[in-house]
């Protein structure tokens, strides 16, 4: 009856983090100018997007307008919303971008930030405009590895980043919405999860303290709201 | 502090740590009990998977912590694996709380079994018979509850049985029908209200959490509450045990320790008569390693065991007689099946000493269960599949879960050292370890599963399937095997150092074999024997 496998923030091992971190810096280096975000641009791309009708842009705290359209749609094709919620309307990317500021995941931003640059350069139009069947194809192939459009592409840790994605876009939908996701709990009532019982933290000094999760939210907070 | 001599200081505040504290203040000692996590209160226990099991709440962060893993002589990797809960109470605070007891053969494995080419088997220096008090006392202290009768114990548990849910009748049945016999096993969780805690209210999150009711029998709200309670303890947590000191005349003097939450800031110092070592049977080993102690054998961090592990699901329709319809609210079935500790002759195993499978309700963390749904099988599944997955497990279906813990024979190829380059945040060598199953143990494990997989067709599986995790690593032991031969064993049958005469490890460290059952609670009665010795050669000025 075991909670976790491997404990440790996503249980990535130390090295995946490295290659993460290290090969993500060096592809946003690498990115051409013209891939650079600007709000222009995305409002442009934003219109020519049925599924975005009406919508507006939005960015978070961390991700820019760019980022947040293409980790929005990449989540949304690991858990669609065609048979009832999916990751979009548990507001996954508002909780990937929160986690983000986390001092245990904030070294992973660059990674995100480069999926993102990955995803929107990997095709004619930003991820978030292709067809849906263009979007899972993308999808698979770096699940796999084999997104092979340009030098810094394949330098790319593809299969890490994919993983890294897959396990937040996870959390997002299924974690309390303390976090940012599971909007209106909608990850939990999609698996009839019973509400927890205790969803407050600490009332002793001990997690302030602590070296690892003085970030830990010790908010209490309605059910079923923000 | 500094300035202070303590009668003992323990490094480790776990099942070994704790129980150790407890028996020596209260026989009077003055105790020093470091821990390098935090004193985590019930009121700090809550139900968020995300923050208490997916990120670093109770174990160190593999960044800035890192253990090196070697498996199956692969390509060394950074990890968690291997760390237990660090915070005062250890492991026992986020354990299921399944507990056994060994049994006499587990202490006479060599005898009984013979050698086995590759292994190195080893008989304890002493007997169930020796440690049996120990156990009762455990029990009662600690409370566990059980049900005695089916066991056919002659004493009682301090408790009755936790109550369970009704789809447990499924596998009794079951194994009936394929000729075993299931039991409810006892767990380290209170059934009623005992010595001023309250009893279990069965939210099912156990295993991973702390328990905010209390309801758990952990170090932290019993031994060490109770060591507290005499006055003569000193706990100390945020200590991260840097070195065990030794003095001119070659017997040990002190413990240096830095203040986890300082860094590598200052090194503090405890001084004591007699230094005890209980923080688990990797970082112990770590420890004695970098302090260069008690190693005139080599074999400091040889033997690391852990428990073999075979584990799988059934899934049952959802709305019938066992299951009924809506979510599960009863979160046990805690059947165990220990009719093949000693596998009969029939099935031909390498080693006979099998173990106990366990058949339980998964756990409730719904991150977790999506993650496996997703990865079972290879790649990461996402898009509609993964959400079909999800509906089958979540909604179409309910899964019984079975896990077989078996012997894992110590051997050469699995051992605690230090590694060579990889520092920690306080600039320590990190532990590297080698794991490594012996096909013996491994041939055993898959008879287990085997034999698990028939009581879930007998009950009516839809469907089944095996998880990949084949050694479970939070229950380890070896590193410094006890044994009456100085040159074949680290510690004497009374948990002393051979060469070092008041230097003693109270963890799993000393045990020379596992078992084949979480053994957590040998871990506590030792602690309780070892500490016995101790005391014992206090009142006669011995330390």
């Amino acid at each position: 009856m075991r909670g976790f496998e491997r404990p440790g923030p996503l249980r990535l091992d130390r090295r995946t983090w490295m290659k993460l971190m290290a090969a993500s810096t060096a592809y946003l280096a690498g990115c051409s100018k013209k891939s650079e975000p600007s709000s222009a641009s995305a409002s442009t791309s934003a219109s020519t997007h049925a599924s975005d009708a009406g919508s507006t842009l939005r960015r978070g705290k961390i991700l820019g307008f760019l980022e947040w359209r293409a980790i929005e749609a990449a989540s949304s094709r690991i858990l669609p919303s065609d048979d009832g919620p999916g990751a979009r309307e548990a507001e996954v990317t508002r909780f990937i971008d929160g986690q983000l500021m986390t001092p245990e995941l904030a070294p992973l931003t660059g990674a995100i930030m480069g999926l993102a640059r990955l995803l929107d350069a990997a095709g004619p139009k930003t991820f978030a405009d292709r067809a849906l069947a263009d979007q899972d194809a993308t999808l698979h192939a770096l699940a796999e590895g084999s997104l092979r459009f340009s030098p810094t592409a394949q330098a790319f840790p593809q299969r890490e980043a994919f993983r890294l994605l897959h396990t937040l876009t996870l959390e997002g939908f299924l974690s309390d919405p303390i976090h940012g996701g599971n909007e209106a709990m909608v990850g939990w009532k999609y698996i009839e999860f019973p509400t927890p019982t205790l969803r407050t933290a600490g009332a002793t000094d001990a997690h302030d303290a602590h070296d690892h999760h003085h970030h830990l939210p010790i908010v209490p907070i309605a059910p079923g709201g923000k | 502090m500094a300035d202070e001599l303590f009668d003992a200081c323990i490094v480790g505040s776990g099942a070994g740590g704790g129980a150790m504290a407890y028996a020596l203040t209260r026989a009077g000692l003055r105790v020093a009990l470091l821990e390098k996590g935090p004193h985590y209160r019930d009121a700090d226990f809550f139900h968020d998977e995300l923050s208490v099991c997916r990120r670093s709440y109770f174990v160190p962060d593999p960044m800035k912590e890192p253990h090196v893993v070697v498996r199956d002589g692969g390509a060394p990797k950074t990890s968690s694996d291997g760390w237990i809960s660090c915070c005062v109470g250890g492991g026992t605070v986020h354990m299921s709380g399944f507990f056994f007891r060994m049994r006499p053969e587990d202490f006479t494995l060599r005898t009984r079994f013979g050698d086995v080419a590759g292994a190195n088997v080893a008989d304890w220096p002493f007997s169930y018979d020796e440690l049996a008090p120990y156990y009762d006392e455990v029990e009662r202290v600690i409370g566990v509850s059980g049900d005695a009768a089916a066991e056919g114990r002659s004493t009682p548990y301090p408790l009755g049985p936790i109550a369970t849910h009704p789809a447990g009748a499924l596998i009794d049945e079951a194994c009936q029908n394929t000729g075993m016999r299931a039991r409810q096993m006892a767990r380290a969780i209170l059934s009623a209200p005992y010595d001023g805690r309250a009893p279990c209210h069965y939210c099912g999150f156990c295993g991973s959490y702390g328990c905010e009711a209390g309801a758990k029998s952990s170090s932290a709200v019993t031994f060490v509450e109770k060591a507290l309670a005499t006055g003569n303890l000193t706990l100390s947590p945020f200590a991260m045990a840097t070195r065990v000191t030794k003095a001119k005349d070659g017997r040990v003097d002190g413990v240096s320790w830095i203040d986890a939450r300082e860094g590598k800031a200052k090194e503090n110092r405890t001084r004591a008569r007699v230094v005890i070592v209980a923080c688990s049977a990797v970082e112990t080993a770590r420890l004695l390693l970098i302090s260069e102690l008690a190693n005139g054998s080599g074999l400091v961090g040889k033997n690391l065991m852990f428990s073999t592990l075979s584990s799988g699901y059934g899934r049952f329709p959802v709305g019938d007689a066992h299951f009924g319809k809506g979510p599960l609210v009863m979160p046990f079935i805690d059947r165990a099946v220990d009719d093949f500790y000693v596998a009969p002759k029939e099935a031909g195993l390498p080693h006979a000493k099998a173990g106990t499978i366990l058949f339980l309700l998964p756990h409730k963390n719904p991150i977790f269960q999506a993650e496996k749904l997703a990865i079972t099988g290879g790649a990461p599944l996402f898009g509609a599949a993964l959400k079909a997955r999800m509906r089958r497990y979540f909604l179409e279906t309910r899964t019984v879960e079975w896990e077989a813990f078996g012997e894992f024979l110590p051997h050469g190829g699995s051992a605690v050292t230090l590694d060579p380059k990889v520092r920690d945040r306080f600039g320590l060598a990190a532990a590297r370890l080698e794991i490594a199953m012996h096909p013996a143990s491994l041939a055993a494990s898959d008879w287990l599963g085997k034999k698990a997989r028939t009581v879930l067709d007998a009950a009516g599986a839809l469907e089944q399937g095996t998880y990949d995790e084949r050694i479970y690593t939070v229950l380890q032991a070896g590193t410094a095997r006890m044994g009456k031969d100085p040159k074949t064993s680290v510690l004497d049958a009374t948990g002393r150092s051979h060469e070092i005469k008041n230097l003693y490890v109270a963890d799993s460290s000393g045990f020379p074999t596992s078992s084949g059952a979480p053994f957590t609670m040998t871990i506590m009665a030792n602690a309780l024997r070892v500490a016995s010795k101790v005391i014992e050669r206090g009142k006669k000025g011995e330390l």
